[in-house]
């Protein structure tokens, strides 16, 4: 019993540093943006900056709550694409989004009620502001093998319908990792 | 439709043990042991049920809406409703889980009235009711994650996510 409540704890130390780790990248990648574009995309790529600066304040006081040690921040971040347009910008601001996202339905499956509640509003979260940019729903964000993907490599029962996310009956199914290759990645050391 | 909480089910289920006790004297036969009549049901299966009779009741009101626009976000339920129907433990899903009580946002046709629009289009939801709907399973979806299993506790924040977009893109105007 008590092994399994130390793995269960863990299991959410990681969850909460993955989550940290996507909103510090998704800080730094808005900060970008923000700085790139100009009228109502500046004022809701902005808007989007404090809102995950917000949820990673979040996230540390939690993790010093629960008694753990926030990870920091890289120095530097690796973007795909250094938005030089307006559509540059929204189109990594959706990656920055889809990426969040995944870390926090990785979290949405924590044996900590009150953190799971968080990661799914943090969701929601996403989800809204990546539809704010580009208007485009997908039927289950951040699952991993979305609609017409091809069926899990791991955990998975095959044979799923077309669209349904991975996994089998409800006491055996997997819980899903992050969705998304992160799409801001620390830069190398020099 | 109204809605039946747990604990009135739960005393039913009780009332009927009783009921059955007491026939079981009548007739002379021993009941059999508690343990054996009053099975609890598994809760992640209660669950699955009343989220699976919400969207039964959201997929069906969708469909009694006029508009092609609306298809899409239709057909969005409907793969929710399959999803969570294919989670059902193989006894539950031939059995009534999947009509079990409501306990949703209100996804029935008095809830999906607008009270400005029902007599222009007596036939169908209106938009209004529809995104109302949608941010009231949203924010329902964020206290269902609370009692389910990890994996279904992250198809139900999916969900939800799905539900909150929705509301914000539902078209103001048919």
């Amino acid at each position: 019993m008590r092994t399994r409540e130390v793995a269960a704890g863990r299991r959410d130390e990681r969850g909460l540093d993955v989550a940290l780790a996507a909103e510090y990248a998704a800080v730094y990648a808005y900060g970008v943006i923000a700085a790139r574009t100009t009228g109502g995309l500046r004022a809701t790529t902005t808007a989007a900056y404090n809102a995950h600066r917000a949820r990673r304040d979040r996230l540390r006081a939690m993790i010093v709550a629960a008694g753990g040690r926030p990870v920091e921040p890289e120095a530097a971040y690796e973007l795909p694409v250094t938005p030089s347009t307006a559509a540059q910008a929204v189109e990594l601001a959706v990656l920055v989004e889809r990426g969040v996202t995944g870390a926090y339905l990785e979290l949405a499956a924590s044996p900590d009620t009150a953190v799971r509640t968080m990661a799914a509003l943090a969701v929601q979260e996403c989800v809204t502001r990546s539809y704010g940019l580009r208007p485009e729903i997908e039927t289950f964000p951040g699952m991993p093998h979305g609609p017409g993907s091809a069926p899990p490599t791991g955990g998975a029962t095959p044979g799923t319908s077309p669209g349904a996310p991975s996994g089998g009956s409800s006491g055996a199914t997997p819980a899903v990792t992050p969705s998304a290759t992160p799409s801001v990645t620390p830069a190398a050391s020099p | 439709m109204r809605s039946v909480s747990r604990r009135v089910l739960l005393r039913g289920g009780a009332l009927g043990v009783a009921v059955a006790a007491t026939a079981g004297c009548a007739t002379g036969k021993p009941a059999p042991p508690a343990a054996e009549r009053a099975v609890p049901p598994d809760p992640e299966t209660v669950l699955l049920g009343e989220l699976i009779a919400d969207k039964e009741r959201v997929v069906a009101l969708y469909a009694s809406a006029t508009s092609e626009r609306l298809t899409p976000f239709r057909r969005r339920h409907e793969a929710h409703l399959a999803e969570l129907r294919r989670r059902l433990p193989p006894a539950a899903a031939t059995g009534s889980a999947g009509s079990s009580p409501a306990t949703g946002p209100s996804a029935t046709p008095s809830g999906a009235s607008s009270p400005t629009g029902d007599a222009a289009r007596p036939q169908g939801p209106s938009l209004r009711s529809l995104r109302e709907l949608e941010r009231r399973a949203a924010a329902l979806r964020v206290r269902q994650v609370e009692r389910a299993s990890p994996p279904l506790a992250q198809l139900i924040a999916s969900i939800g996510a799905c539900e909150a977009a929705h509301a914000l893109a539902l078209p103001r105007s048919s």
